[in-house]
């Protein structure tokens, strides 16, 4: 692959690999390890996304890795909420700490449902899950969410209806 | 609405300014990262103690029973380690506590966090005696009295299979996280940023009282660095085996090196780590084992 196409690649998307990185890992600097690997992967020519497909590819990748992360016998996890986390904002903090109590298959779960809006389809491919798989993940987080900020003013979760995406 | 919260919340969280040029650079060089002996901005110390340390070893040394631990031939950088020889203990081998938790254990990536106030507390909580190494409780107290000074960061455990399917589980538990350096013969606490770390992890395998002939440990793919093992004798009767690792084809001091041993059939590693710019003495490496009881 070209530099130039690799370079615009981690401009346009480098920040999707870290966010469902982070999302997964609940680490920072797990995430960045993560995102690198995943461009130098390309930049290595192991695999290349299909024209259209770069994004959803480019989460696989890191969604693999992660499960490289988390599957390695050495791994340091991380419980505590991470303070070099830009959140200034209580109700984003409590969020986070909602979000970071899910297992982390949840988690990826919820994060590429809620923020990047793919639907449980969709999902499943980007994580090699059956729908079925993606939709049993998705309503057991919801539940935890919900226990988690049921005390929290402000706070709802929007209705989970399967395949359709509520955005 | 969480979606909206969530959406804002994540929406921060984005590579910043350094780590960005960071893998800028890397992307940059692309031919940098497949040269063999050129130095390479290393990864971080916790990506390093989960892959760097176990790769490049398995294509010099395939194959090769290395006191329990095996490293496996490479096939396109990848690169895997078993453990052979240990004991495999039962749930009923462990403290009562401990069961409970693995019992209790919400999810096979769980991690239970403890805490404990004495090398003993630990052993009744684990239920068996350890191997015990006073130079790290003493390094542990002289730092700063931060979490980073408990006996345990918790453990983690997970269900696999021996390569003939037998269910086999283990469960990794990080004893103690020092920061040390060699200072004059006598060792040094240090600043968690500044010292070398030094991990050191106990593993148990579980298969009810059957020993493991052979079990998976780690698969890892790297091509940025060089190990060169070694083995060193321990005061104490063990015999270690150390992988050093170097950025330069073995040139040049070390960065890391990774100890492996086993003591009352469990698995013990000690991981080293220097921050970038240091490396870490072998002295250092055999005055922490040679201090093990």
């Amino acid at each position: 692959m070209e530099r130039e196409t690799l370079s615009q690649l981690f401009q346009d998307y480098g920040d999707d690999v870290y966010r469902l990185a982070y999302s997964y890992l609940g680490s920072r600097p797990d995430a960045e390890d993560v995102c690198q690997t995943v461009f130098l992967g390309l930049a290595e020519g192991r695999g290349a996304p299909s024209p259209g497909r770069e994004k959803a590819w480019l989460l696989t990748c890191a969604a693999n890795a992660c499960k490289n992360q988390l599957r390695s016998f050495w791994r340091r996890r991380v419980g505590e909420l991470d303070e070099s986390l830009p959140l200034r904002e209580s109700r984003d903090r409590e969020v986070h700490r909602a979000v970071m109590a899910l297992p982390p298959k949840y988690r990826a779960v919820v994060h590429l449902y809620y923020f990047e809006g793919y639907d449980q389809g969709e999902i499943g491919e980007i994580l090699h899950l059956t729908r079925t798989a993606v939709q049993t993940r998705m309503s057991r987080a919801r539940t935890m969410l919900k226990k988690e900020l049921s005390d929290d003013d402000g706070i709802e979760l929007p209705a989970y209806d399967g395949a359709n995406h509520p955005g | 609405m969480m979606e909206s919260n969530y959406r804002h919340m994540m929406g921060q969280i984005t590579l910043d300014d350094q780590a960005r040029e960071r893998i800028m650079e890397r992307l940059e060089e692309p031919a940098a990262v497949k040269a063999p002996g050129r130095h390479i901005r290393p990864l971080r110390a916790a990506l390093l103690a989960a892959c760097v340390c176990l790769a490049l070893v398995g294509s010099v040394f395939a194959g090769q029973a290395l006191l329990g631990v095996r490293f496996h031939g490479a096939d396109q950088g990848t690169y895997k380690m078993s453990a052979g020889g240990l004991t495999g203990f039962s749930r009923g081998d462990f403290g009562r506590q401990m069961a409970e938790d693995i019992q209790n254990a919400p999810d096979p990536d769980g991690t239970v966090c403890q805490a404990f106030g004495s090398w003993e507390e630990l052993e009744t909580y684990v239920g068996m005696p350890l191997a015990y190494n006073p130079l790290l409780d003493e390094t542990a107290r002289l730092m700063c009295p931060t979490d980073e000074n408990d006996l345990t960061r918790g453990y983690e455990w997970y269900d696999g299979a021996d390569p003939d399917g037998r269910p086999l589980y283990r469960y990794s538990m990080l004893i103690r996280r020092v920061s040390a350096e060699l200072l004059d013969g006598s060792i040094g606490a240090d600043s968690r940023l500044d010292g070398v770390d030094i991990d050191l992890d106990v593993s148990f395998f579980g298969q009810d009282n059957t020993p493991s002939e052979s079990f998976p440990l780690y698969s890892a793919y790297d091509s940025e660095n060089c190990f060169r093992p070694e083995e060193y004798a321990m005061k104490n009767g063990c015999q270690a085996q150390l992988i050093f690792r170097y950025a330069d084809a073995g040139a040049g001091s070390p960065l890391g090196c990774d100890a492996y041993f086993v003591y009352g059939g469990m698995l013990y590693r000690l991981h080293f780590n220097a921050p970038e710019g240091r490396a870490v003495a072998p002295a250092l490496v055999q005055w922490v084992l040679d201090a093990f009881q």
